[in-house]
């Protein structure tokens, strides 16, 4: 399985989501989606604004787990 | 103007204009039975076919409430903009179900009463076509859910 590691990339970068949500123009419901690991999906563009917001590469926020 | 809303709520005057009528005939049936058989046979066959065509009648009035009853939900939860839900798909299967039992009861009833065949055969289809429509549903429920968890 996927896990995301925002809260993570977050605590290292010394951010909080609200000032994330407000950086790459997502709403706190998403990205509260996205920490939570509910999330299906993430569009290509929503990765590269996190990416960017918290310099960072994808692997530092997704991450590949055995079940 | 014509529009959406309008048209959601002909259709809930429809359905509880509907329910009336299945409720209404249910308790009238027995007295204008021998009218209904001079309307559409023209002669008043036996007493044993009474039975026949209340025996049905009941049966599928209750199911034919509870699809209406059913479909008045479902108008209820597209009115407040959620069409796309899983109740839906679930109400869906349900007046599949009462239209398929409707049919079954009916095609049953033919055997005495040769009319209700094509009554059995309208239901049948009906019931396959809502099933049809429950699956597109279903299919666009889980397509709107993966949507809104795209982020």
């Amino acid at each position: 399985m996927i896990v995301v590691n925002l809260d993570v990339m977050l605590a290292k970068r010394k951010m909080s989501s609200l000032e994330l949500c407000e950086k790459i123009g997502l709403t706190q419901a998403n990205v509260s989606i996205l920490k939570t690991g509910k999330a299906k999906a993430i569009r290509f563009s929503t990765l590269e604004s996190i990416c960017s917001v918290l310099d960072c590469q994808p692997g530092d926020i997704l991450e590949f787990v055995e079940d | 103007m014509w529009n959406r809303k309008k048209s959601i709520y002909v259709s809930i005057a429809v359905c509880w204009f509907i329910l009336a009528a299945l409720i209404l005939i249910a308790i009238l049936a027995p007295f204008f039975l021998k009218d209904f058989y001079m309307l559409f046979g023209g002669r008043i066959p036996s007493d044993h076919l009474d039975y026949v065509i209340l025996g049905c009648y009941y049966p599928c009035a209750a199911f034919g409430i509870l699809a209406d009853v059913t479909l008045l939900k479902m108008l209820s939860r597209i009115e407040k903009d959620n069409p796309f839900c899983k109740e839906n798909v679930e109400a869906l299967r349900v007046i599949s179900v009462c239209c398929f039992t409707v049919g079954l009861i009916t095609f049953l009833g033919s055997f005495s009463y040769r009319p209700f065949f094509f009554v059995a055969s309208a239901a049948l289809f009906v019931g396959l076509i809502l099933r049809v429509v429950k699956n597109v549903m279903q299919t666009a429920v889980e397509m709107r859910e993966e949507n809104d968890l795209t982020i």
